[in-house]
């Protein structure tokens, strides 16, 4: 007995060992077997039960991560990854003021750490406060200046503010030299060459994107947005696609002043033919889009 | 150790910004329902969207001033159509009916105001590709009370 006391929790460190080993190779079931394995060794493992409701988590079962990163905190109220899976958690749950509580305390206690700072300002993104995520990700960035997530949240907020300068692209810029293997930064380069017009050149570094990763959803749906954008049947609809709303308006403004204009200066045959041609095209733009999307 | 300034900066970044009695909305109604309300109710019905947008993002104080003075631009402009001899200006120089078409433009042209206004947030809706929430709604109330507002206004001033 005297000798397999030691044993233990040398077993259930390599346990945990091999769980992250499995869980970072995305072998989820077979890290989950080695975490019951261990759970049956040391039933409160506040570690183990994290690695468990982050198992959850990664396989989009928010429900149950929640229960489990719960469970995990009523272990160890400080346990700095329950925390930040807390967080996480709550913010897919859609509890989103739970969320921002878990990350101003998370801040609180680690205001040295610039991914709490990247959590946090990603919240603030997702419920629309670009300022405040920027302000966030600036100072994750003070932090750590090449830091990837927030390199990844700064750029986006650039390309929200849609400023065309030099220095609007400088987060984007950095992102791409600094971190060219991350997902992120092919994420941000899609949205900012399809921001700026380039939805061919998006679509290539989007579908490169999807060949590594072709599970994903997120990546998928970029990709048919963009094909839907560089089909030869949108040529008409290049004022909307360029220029968005901008381009609408623009269109009915001229639209409804040419149909007026003719109807006073033309004749009633010519007049009438273009009030048809423009009522087609308004018709063109607002279905053959969503009905084309879903051809796709 | 930070400086008082950088102090005050960090406990102002680590103030809450998210309701958490009602729960933030995430989302505001998107471009195309701003865009037909202000096409079919005229600038009446796209001042109820962007007003109702700018309440759904917590920011209807801000925007009060330029919710209110759109408003009034909105009834000021059926006032002159309607009381001014606009109608028959308008009949008179271009066609009888140009009176809907100038009210369908000023629609328009108040939802290219609240969109410039809000432009940053439906930014990041797109880049984020967050659904809007169904604008059927809220599009048809603002239309039902654009069309009305501007039918008050022909019986007011008739």
């Amino acid at each position: 007995m005297m000798s397999e006391t030691p044993d233990v929790p040398m077993e259930r460190e390599a346990i945990e060992y091999e769980a992250r080993a499995l869980i970072d190779r995305r072998r989820y079931s077979q890290a989950r077997a080695c975490i019951s394995k261990g759970l049956v060794l040391s039933p409160g493992d506040v570690d183990l039960q994290y690695l468990d409701a982050f198992i959850d988590y990664c396989e989009d079962k928010h429900e149950a991560a929640l229960l489990g990163v719960v469970r995990a905190l009523a272990g160890n109220a400080e346990h700095y990854g329950a925390r930040t899976l807390h967080g996480l958690v709550l913010a897919e749950t859609g509890k989103l003021a739970e969320a921002e509580a878990v990350w101003i305390a998370l801040l609180r206690s680690y205001p040295e750490d610039p991914d709490c700072y990247e959590h946090y300002a990603e919240l603030m993104l997702k419920t629309l406060n670009a300022d405040k995520a920027f302000r966030l990700a600036q100072e994750g960035l003070r932090l750590d200046p090449s830091h990837a997530g927030c390199l990844y949240v700064a750029a986006l907020v650039d390309l929200i503010r849609g400023g065309d300068t030099a220095g609007a692209c400088a987060h984007l810029a950095t992102l791409l030299r600094e971190h060219p293997e991350r997902v992120s930064s092919s994420l941000a380069l899609v949205v900012s060459l399809s921001e700026r017009g380039d939805n061919r050149g998006a679509l290539r570094v989007a579908q490169e994107l999807l060949r590594h990763q072709p599970d994903s959803g997120h990546v998928l749906e970029l990709v048919r947005q963009l094909k839907m954008h560089t089909h030869w049947s949108m040529i008409p609809l290049y004022p909307m696609q360029r220029w968005g709303w901008a381009g609408a308006i623009g269109v009915t403004v001229l639209g409804i002043a040419a149909v007026r204009a003719s109807a006073t200066v033309l004749p009633p045959a010519l007049s009438i033919s273009i009030s048809v041609v423009w009522f087609v095209y308004i018709l063109y733009s607002w279905c053959w889009p969503p009905l084309f999307k879903r051809l796709i | 150790m930070l400086e008082s300034g950088e102090m005050s900066d960090r406990e102002d970044l680590l103030k809450p910004s998210l309701d958490g009695e009602t729960g933030p909305s995430t989302t505001i109604f998107s471009p195309a329902t701003g865009f037909v309300s202000g096409f079919l109710g005229g600038p009446v019905a796209a001042v109820v969207v962007g007003g109702v947008n700018a309440y759904r993002l917590g920011r209807l104080s801000r925007d009060f001033p330029i919710v209110l003075a759109a408003f009034m631009c909105a009834i000021g402009l059926g006032m002159l159509l309607w009381s001014r001899g606009g109608v028959a200006w308008l009949d008179k120089h271009f066609l009888p009916g140009a009176t809907m078409s100038l009210v369908r433009l000023a629609g328009v042209v108040c939802f290219g105001l609240f969109y410039q206004l809000h432009r940053q947030h439906y930014r990041n809706m797109q880049i984020y590709a967050f659904p809007a929430p169904p604008g059927w709604g809220v599009g048809i109330i603002a239309i039902v009370f654009g069309v009305a507002s501007t039918v008050a206004i022909r019986l007011v001033t008739r």
